[in-house]
């Protein structure tokens, strides 16, 4: 039996600190990511309170340097491959819709993404924009002030997922080995049986043409013994304290498809209503 | 990046030590300091600037974990550097045998031991990072200990059943 001195010494040993080294190709795409964000909302912002904070300064002339360059870069080679770089020609001439491309980790445009609830599933969520927010792992849409507590919101995307049955066991869940995936309504009944998970506002409804379940999860406002809901691999589990999700449990061709609007009390209505309209875009592909 | 390449280093070994993988944390990393230039205009105290720093990409670290811990024996396995000082050595089959434990870990747990372990937060001030009760942070960090241990022990019993798959 290993005592919990021996782990924390273990732990200590194994952590020991080395030297690790970021590649200036990370800080290069930061750069480069940023430089592509033609009319970020924090550049009015950075403006009127560049005074309150010394930080500001530097990273606004890092900024404004990058962004020019990517512009630059963009003019001098205007016929060149894609370099990620600010509009050209600011004409309005019509162009067409650009096609969905897969969900990226970071920020968005207002474009169509693709969603999966995991690498390589097969059900596909195609959702608009919203721009300004951030993509995570593929599954999930952060922002604009990230989906963390006290205001943050966020929305995430499943395909037949499994609802945590244990409070404190985030392991424990309700598919059996080889069991069948799950349905509306076994999904409602592993949520509502949580005890420590609060049910209101079950209702039938639609979402991208198909029928199914929506129901509200208010989540708890105490440190939980796990912060899961639906387990690993498609796991999805409480972004912060007192963490509200509007759940839409959609039968999808007999499969279930699960949008979740993450959400707070305080979260502000203008985002909440941005979040809407982007579920609102929503198309499922089985 | 004045303000950034002398911290990302550091950053980086965060995100190392908690995904295991570099590709992932370098992804992370990214994530993190384009979201920091991003939500800068939210921070209101300069002072505050590393810790909120750190608070973010730890969050974007435990998303990412989250989603992909079942994919982690495809993942590319951390170099080992060479010790620090002999007194700090551990074998071959032990880091073999934390890793994997280390890897059985919900993200959340995993976090909180990179905290305390490898930047050496105390309770209060991984209580203070993560914006949770310092009782909080005490039990989780217990938790934590407690969850390794039992991967670890679980891990010894495959090793001796030779029952362990790759």
């Amino acid at each position: 039996m290993t005592s919990e001195r021996d782990i924390e010494r273990l732990l200590d040993r194994w952590f020991a600190d080395r030297p690790t080294e970021v590649s200036e190709r990370v800080l290069d795409g930061v750069a480069d990511r940023i430089g592509r964000q033609p009319q970020h909302p924090a550049w009015r912002v950075f403006r009127r309170d560049a005074h309150v904070n010394t930080y500001l300064k530097p990273l606004l002339a890092i900024a404004a340097i990058v962004v020019v360059v990517v512009a630059g870069f963009a003019v001098l080679r205007p016929s060149g491959p894609d370099v990620g770089g600010l509009p050209v020609d600011a004409s309005p001439t019509a162009s067409p819709t650009p096609a969905a491309v897969p969900l990226p980790y970071g920020l968005l445009e207002n474009r169509d993404y693709v969603a999966h609830a995991v690498t390589g599933d097969p059900m596909a969520f195609t959702i608009t924009g919203p721009e300004g927010w951030t993509g995570f792992g593929g599954f999930f849409i952060a922002g604009p002030g990230t989906s963390a507590a006290p205001d943050g919101i966020g929305i995430s995307f499943n395909h037949d997922p499994e609802v945590v049955t244990d409070p404190c066991d985030s392991s424990a869940h309700t598919a059996a080995p080889g069991a069948e995936g799950p349905s509306v309504e076994s999904l409602v009944a592993a949520l509502t049986a949580r005890e420590d998970l609060q049910v209101s506002g079950l209702t039938d409804t639609t979402l991208a043409g198909y029928s199914g379940k929506r129901l509200d999860l208010q989540l708890p406002a105490e440190q939980p013994c796990s912060w899961y809901v639906f387990a690993e691999p498609k796991g999805l589990y409480a972004n912060g304290l007192s963490n509200r999700w509007r759940v839409w449990l959609l039968d999808v061709d007999g499969e279930t498809a699960v949008v979740v609007l993450l959400d707070y009390a305080a979260t502000p209505a203008e985002d909440r209503a941005t979040a809407q309209a982007a579920i609102d875009s929503i198309r499922i592909t089985p | 990046m004045d303000l950034v390449r002398p911290r990302s280093n550091r950053l980086f070994a965060i995100a190392l030590q908690i995904l295991r993988d570099i590709d992932r944390a370098e992804d992370a990393l990214q994530d993190a300091l384009v979201i920091a230039w991003r939500d800068l205009r939210g921070l209101r105290d300069p002072d505050r600037f590393d810790a909120w720093l750190r608070k973010l990409l730890i969050n974007v670290c435990i998303r990412q974990a989250s989603r992909e811990r079942r994919r982690a024996v495809n993942l590319r396995v951390l170099p080992i550097d060479g010790p620090a000082a002999p007194d700090d050595l551990l074998s071959i089959a032990e880091r073999d045998q934390l890793e994997r434990g280390f890897r059985r870990l919900p993200p959340d747990q995993r976090a909180i031991l990179v905290l305390h372990h490898f930047l050496g937060y105390a309770p209060s001030e991984i209580a203070e990072t993560l914006g949770i009760p310092p009782g909080t942070a005490r039990s989780r960090l217990y938790n934590a200990h407690r969850a390794m241990r039992a991967a670890l022990e679980a891990d010894a019993r495959l090793t001796v059943a030779g029952g362990r798959s790759a």
